[in-house]
């Protein structure tokens, strides 16, 4: 029996939470269409389900305070209670208080706080008829008009699995990979006389194999529902702090993405949520006055590119103002004088390490804060941000993310002793570094790429490998990586390939190395180091703009 | 052959009780399971359960409305429907009664007067 009653607590644990996020949801849309009655008549079943299963769980506490809302909200929907901003916003904290009980009930600890108390005597003070009508709580209006509203649906096709055991099996199946790398490597060393059945059912376990580690991945994917619908609430409170109206318009929250991912990626999202809300959309008045109107509008939209996830945080607030930019790009000293960029290489410019702060953000550009942090989160990801901004009219900002971070394609070069990794997506070219650039030998230089600079740089330099044993005879391979717009060549001693390779994160001991960005264990058995593409490239792009402006 | 197990079709938008009923009475019958009033007209139709366990308060179409539904059709039209109904709600009880159900259970139940009361709609 103990098994059961655990069983059901883990289902009332995940539907209570999914009963409040509708709840918000419903709370927010009421507040702004309190004509749609079925609004409130969701709000009702939410709270009327929750009193149920805390009455068949024995939640005394739970059920009691669940009774009362009960009660309020029949208030709402019998209309004697009129609902206002404030009514939202008291029921909004019940909500959080809800959230609140349910973990204290289920840690076993169901006491009365005196914060819990206060929040019932107001939600009582709003009733005009205390406590008499229970009995009629449940009546069901005949005549209910028929809305768009829609509830989640649920598909009872479904099992909840500890995202533990994931993360088990994905590194399982990436031992597997390594494991098939060196048997792959010994097959290869029989001759082949005596290797080929072994080789041929290698074959078909590598086909199964890959098979089951494409449904493993699957099955971390989990929609951004979740993480898009959480803002509906804190953008409605942030917007009302900030007197201001916004509307969250949500598209494409049924894409799904690797769940590591999804939980990076809540930090990064919050920050421009926030800074959207505190600078860009401008007060009612404000909007009216030029025009627009006075509600203000945010779009976070998702949806899946050629392999990769794309999301956008769109607004139609003030925009980017180019010429404030650009004025605090060159007191940083990012920006020469005379210096002449595009459009996009401005906006690219409010990414910069210190660029703004919350002062200089709020007076010039109204955006900045900590945009740089932003940007690092992305990259830590594997993605890309990049932002277009029309003065006045809004600003969009675009985030393209892998799909997962467990397991890349990787291009294997030979450096040194050594073998390193590039990620093959940003890997545009190889080609035989030139004769004269290779005779060099300095840390960095610029080739002629059929008539193009591209800076490049010694990734044995970089890497800070020279142990004296480097084979001067072998002529140097040059690699051209890009990334987000920007190119450089890498130079190494020895193409090796692709192939795919499992990160394996590096820890902390090895957070501040910003050239590594993870670890993989090849066939051999030895380790091989991940370059961080974006970063590298970076500090090359950075040391040769220097370099020219020295000469 | 042993005997032919009844089929019970199970109506709530909770998976709490649901999960709840299912342990109660998983060994003794087939259970088919509903989350709402719309998906329980057409499971009860689909699957032709011998007795019907029927939630109140359900989106898309709450229980009143359910079982007026089944009872106006052929095939329910004498299918026993229990509804299973909050404790203190007594006008749910009359409106039950009034749309048509054979009888009630209160929630919360005990797993015992749950049994009884099903066996008892069952010729059991």
């Amino acid at each position: 029996m103990e098994i059961d009653r655990q069983a059901i607590l883990e289902i009332f644990l995940v539907e209570s939470e999914e009963h409040l996020q509708e709840m918000e949801k419903a709370l927010v849309d009421f507040e702004t269409r309190p004509e749609d009655r079925e609004l409130i008549e969701v709000i009702f079943r939410h709270i009327h389900t929750l009193k149920g299963d805390s009455s068949l769980l024995g939640f005394e506490y739970l059920m009691d305070f669940t009774h009362i809302l009960e009660n309020f909200l029949n208030g709402i929907r019998k209309q004697t209670i009129l609902v206002t901003s404030e009514i939202i916003s008291l029921l909004l904290e019940t909500v959080d208080v809800l959230r609140e009980i349910i973990s204290q009930t289920l840690a076993g600890n169901e006491q009365i706080k005196e914060a819990h108390k206060i929040l019932l005597q107001r939600l009582t003070q709003q009733m005009p008829v205390k406590d008499s009508e229970i009995q009629e709580l449940i009546s069901v209006e005949e005549n209910q008009e028929p809305t768009n509203y829609k509830e989640a649906s649920k598909n009872p096709r479904t099992i909840r699995v500890d995202i533990e055991k994931l993360e088990k099996l994905l590194t399982l199946t990436g031992e597997i990979t390594i494991a098939r790398g060196r048997l792959r490597q010994s097959l290869d060393d029989i001759p082949i006389e005596f290797s080929s059945k072994a080789l041929e059912a290698n074959m078909d376990i590598d086909s199964l194999f890959i098979e089951l580690q494409t449904l493993v991945m699957k099955a971390r994917m989990i929609p951004l529902r979740d993480l898009f619908q959480s803002y509906i609430r804190s953008l409605r409170d942030l917007a009302k702090d900030h007197s201001k109206q916004i509307k969250l318009i949500i598209e494409g929250e049924d894409v799904e993405v690797d769940t590591s991912i999804v939980q990076h990626l809540r930090a990064p999202l919050t920050h421009m949520i926030r800074n959207a809300v505190d600078h860009a959309i401008e007060l009612p008045e404000v909007r009216s006055g030029r025009g627009k109107k006075p509600a203000g509008a945010i779009i976070l939209r998702a949806f899946r590119d050629s392999g990769n996830i794309v999301i956008q945080i769109i607004d139609d607030g003030v925009g980017i103002n180019k010429q404030k930019v650009l004025e605090r790009a060159k007191e940083l000293g990012y920006v020469e004088e005379n210096e002449q960029l595009t459009d996009r290489q401005i906006y690219q410019l409010i990414f910069k390490s210190g660029f703004s702060t919350a002062k200089h953000a709020t007076k010039l550009s109204g955006r900045g804060v900590g945009m740089d942090v932003v940007r690092r989160s992305i990259e830590f990801l594997r993605g890309s941000i990049s932002v277009d901004s029309q003065l006045n009219e809004g600003t969009c900002f675009t985030l393209r993310l892998p799909l997962t971070l467990a397991i890349i394609e990787g291009f294997l070069v030979g450096i040194e002793e050594e073998v390193y990794i590039i990620p093959l997506d940003t890997v545009v070219e190889c080609l035989e570094l030139p004769l004269e650039e290779s005779q060099k030998k300095d840390f960095q230089g610029v080739m002629n790429l059929r008539g193009d600079a591209i800076a490049y740089v010694r990734l044995n330099k970089l890497l800070d490998l020279n142990n004296g044993n480097h084979k001067t005879s072998t002529r140097e391979s040059i690699i051209v990586v890009q990334y987000s717009g920007k190119r450089a060549g890498l130079v190494v001693d020895r193409l090796y390939g692709e192939n795919q390779v499992v990160v394996k994160s590096l820890g902390k001991l090895f957070e501040e190395l910003s050239i590594v960005s993870g670890a993989t264990i090849l066939g051999n058995g030895k380790i091989a180091l991940i370059l961080d593409i974006p970063s590298i490239l970076r500090i090359v792009i950075e040391n040769n703009t220097r370099e020219i402006a020295i000469s | 052959m042993g005997v032919v197990r009844k089929k019970l079709l199970l109506v709530d938008d909770s998976s709490v009780v649901l999960m709840t009923e299912k342990l109660a009475l998983s060994s003794a019958y087939d259970l088919v399971f509903a989350k709402n009033g719309l998906e329980a007209l057409e499971k009860a139709s689909i699957e032709r359960p011998d007795l019907i366990l029927l939630d109140v308060v359900m989106p898309k179409m709450n229980g009143f409305e359910t079982c007026k539904e089944l009872r106006s059709r052929e095939e329910t039209k004498t299918t026993p429907i229990i509804m299973v109904t909050t404790r203190g709600e007594s006008t749910n009880i009359d409106s039950g009664f009034e749309s048509g159900c054979t009888d009630y259970v209160l929630k919360p139940f005990n797993n015992l007067d749950l049994i009884t009361k099903i066996r008892k709609y069952l010729g059991e």
